[in-house]
């Protein structure tokens, strides 16, 4: 059984300029203790997927597929089993711990919420697991930290605390979308270094949203790259590097600025009107009429390594 | 800067919390305040003006003006009081389930608050204390009915703000319920414009209490209540007219008092105003 078996997957929303398709045909499987990073432009559905996972989507969206964590499908759960899952056993790490924070409550309260949620402990145990907690994420004299508020916290530290509020249940899987953007370089290494550590030490299995390679690669085993609400390659760490397969996963690598900072020529299409055929193929200098007019499927290139690309049909 | 520097500096909110501290120790040591017993008659001191032995004069049943407004106090701001805590109850608790849930049962309970609001909300509280009834009682009831449904707007309001919040998102990720959110992360940011409404209503709210029971729907004699002494002493108004100035001027700093205070609550929540008054 597979920890974490995403079957095709679609979320659409509906809005009055049309169906958003943000996630089409998805599958994706995670397992145990695994670190996988799904890399993509800003708008490609990489975020929409991981709140997919946690049903956290509004209620008017048509989410289509399975998605089984430990066997059971969590689409079709009751709202009380879906709560008991949150936090507990797949938490989330978001992206603005600012903004993430809830501004009236002490940093402690909060990040004490999950313990007192799931494994309901009394408020001083709780407190006390929270600054252990803290402790562990390195934020200095957490005693009187815990008790300070959101805004007392710089960035990196507000992180941090974000790290330990995801972290304090012991979740078997955690959903990071990306947690290091708008952190500066040097706080974004040491959040790295930091989740790198934790994550070896407790075993969690990860799923990373982020467009930032370079912290995919510190922090992956596999890499699913994703356009318009499609995964188009998945790969290893080392084989994404040494042997990229799609033309778009080979156009992004270039496009980074150790090598060459070549951008891809065109602009990704609107999630509202998608192109016929393959998704890529009007930026693709490969296309073909083969391209225009039908959808490639996921091919096995290598060992672990899939691709959906005509040219390795 | 925290909330209550910025109120210090704020001599008008300086003032009127004196003021209100003031008459909250009036209330609650009014009997052993009261130089006399403000319901014995004492016929043969009728109609006295301000003098050494009672310093706002007698009325038309010779009781000391001084006691009844001192034991007064007790009714005009206590009940006021009560009346701003059911508001605020009533008021937070519809407010936030509309704004929280949404759909129907917002569309219920802001049509609800539009209807109320169409009436002078004066008139209906008269009406309604009309129905049930002239009592102290009935009037606050009355008041209450009525008044909620500014504090329901402000709320469903702020709340529908707050709850496209990223933080509202990571307490539902985290496995809090709805109700859970709603009143442990949603309540609380939301709280300071009522706090700011609240503390001006008390003025209001005051105000009409006396409005109510000048036309005789609220305290029934011999209770002490201001608005009721205004409207006892009228008949007298040339000859005595102490009998009305005292209550009347009692009102006014009372209601005052909260003016003041809450303006200066608002600009010191404002953190528009807090930039100015840095600079």
């Amino acid at each position: 059984m597979t920890f974490l078996n995403i079957q095709n997957l679609n979320v659409h929303f509906h809005t009055e300029d049309g169906a958003v398709r943000a996630v089409n045909g998805v599958d994706l499987d995670i397992e145990e203790g695994e670190k996988l990073g799904l890399i993509g432009e800003t708008g490609c559905g990489k975020t929409v997927l991981g709140m997919a996972i946690l049903r956290l989507l509004s209620e008017n969206t048509t989410i289509k597929g399975r998605i089984l964590y430990k066997g059971k499908d969590l689409l079709t759960m009751s709202d009380k089993e879906i709560r008991k899952i949150r936090g507990k056993e797949i938490a989330m790490i978001f992206q603005n711990p600012l903004s993430s924070m809830n501004p009236v409550l002490t940093v402690g309260t909060q990040i004490a919420e999950p313990v007192e949620l799931h494994q309901h402990l009394k408020k001083q145990d709780a407190m006390q697991k929270v600054i252990e907690m803290l402790k562990s994420v390195k934020i200095p004299s957490p005693h009187e930290r815990a008790k300070e508020y959101p805004h007392e916290f710089s960035g990196g530290m507000r992180q941090r605390a974000m790290i330990a509020m995801g972290l304090i249940c012991m979740p078997s899987l955690i959903i990071a979308d990306e947690p290091t953007t708008g952190l500066d370089v040097t706080i974004q290494g040491q959040i790295v270094e930091l989740m790198s550590e934790m994550l070896r030490d407790s075993g969690t299995s990860m799923l990373l949203i982020t467009h930032d390679l370079a912290v995919a690669a510190e922090l992956c085993d596999y890499i699913a790259i994703m356009y318009p609400g499609e995964i188009v390659e998945y790969t290893s760490i080392k084989d994404l590097f040494k042997d990229p397969k799609h033309p778009y996963t080979r156009g992004f690598l270039d496009s980074l600025p150790g090598r060459g900072l070549k951008p891809i020529a065109g602009l990704s299409p609107s999630l509202i009107n998608l192109p016929v055929g393959c998704k890529f193929h009007p930026r693709c200098s490969f296309a073909t009429k083969r391209c225009r007019d039908n959808r490639p499927e996921l091919i096995e290139v290598g060992k672990k390594h899939y691709v959906r690309c005509f040219l390795y049909d | 800067m925290s909330i209550v520097q910025q109120l210090k500096e704020d001599k008008l909110a300086v003032t009127g919390s004196m003021i209100i501290l003031f008459l909250t120790i009036i209330v609650i040591f009014a009997p052993y305040i009261a130089p006399y017993d403000p319901i014995e008659l004492d016929l043969e001191n009728r109609l006295l003006s301000p003098d050494g032995n009672h310093l706002m004069g007698t009325d038309n049943l010779g009781r000391d003006v001084l006691s009844r407004i001192i034991c007064g106090a007790r009714f005009s701001l206590g009940m006021a009081a009560v009346v701003v805590m059911i508001v605020m109850l009533l008021g937070i608790a519809m407010g936030t389930t509309a704004g929280y849930f949404g759909g129907v049962i917002d569309g219920i309970i802001m049509r609800l608050v539009d209807v109320l609001l169409a009436f002078p909300s004066i008139i209906l509280a008269l009406v309604i204390a009309g129905i049930l009834g002239p009592s102290l009682t009935n009037v606050m009831i009355a008041l209450a009915a009525i008044w909620w449904v500014g504090y329901a707007r402000i709320i469903r309001g702020s709340v529908l703000s707050v709850k496209e919040k990223e933080f509202v998102e990571a307490a539902r990720a985290m496995g809090c319920t709805d109700s859970y959110i709603a009143i442990r992360h949603i309540l609380p940011n939301v709280l300071s414009p009522v706090m700011v409404l609240a503390t001006l209503d008390m003025g209001h709210i005051i105000l009409s209490i006396a409005a109510l029971s000048f036309l005789g729907l609220g305290a029934q004699p011999p209770v002490p209540e201001w608005g009721m002494m205004l409207n006892e002493g009228r008949p007298f108004m040339e000859t005595a007219p102490h009998l009305m100035i005292f209550p009347g001027l009692m009102i006014m700093i009372t209601v005052l008092a909260f003016n003041f205070l809450g303006d200066g609550l608002r600009d010191a929540l404002d953190p528009r105003m807090r930039e100015v008054t840095i600079k």
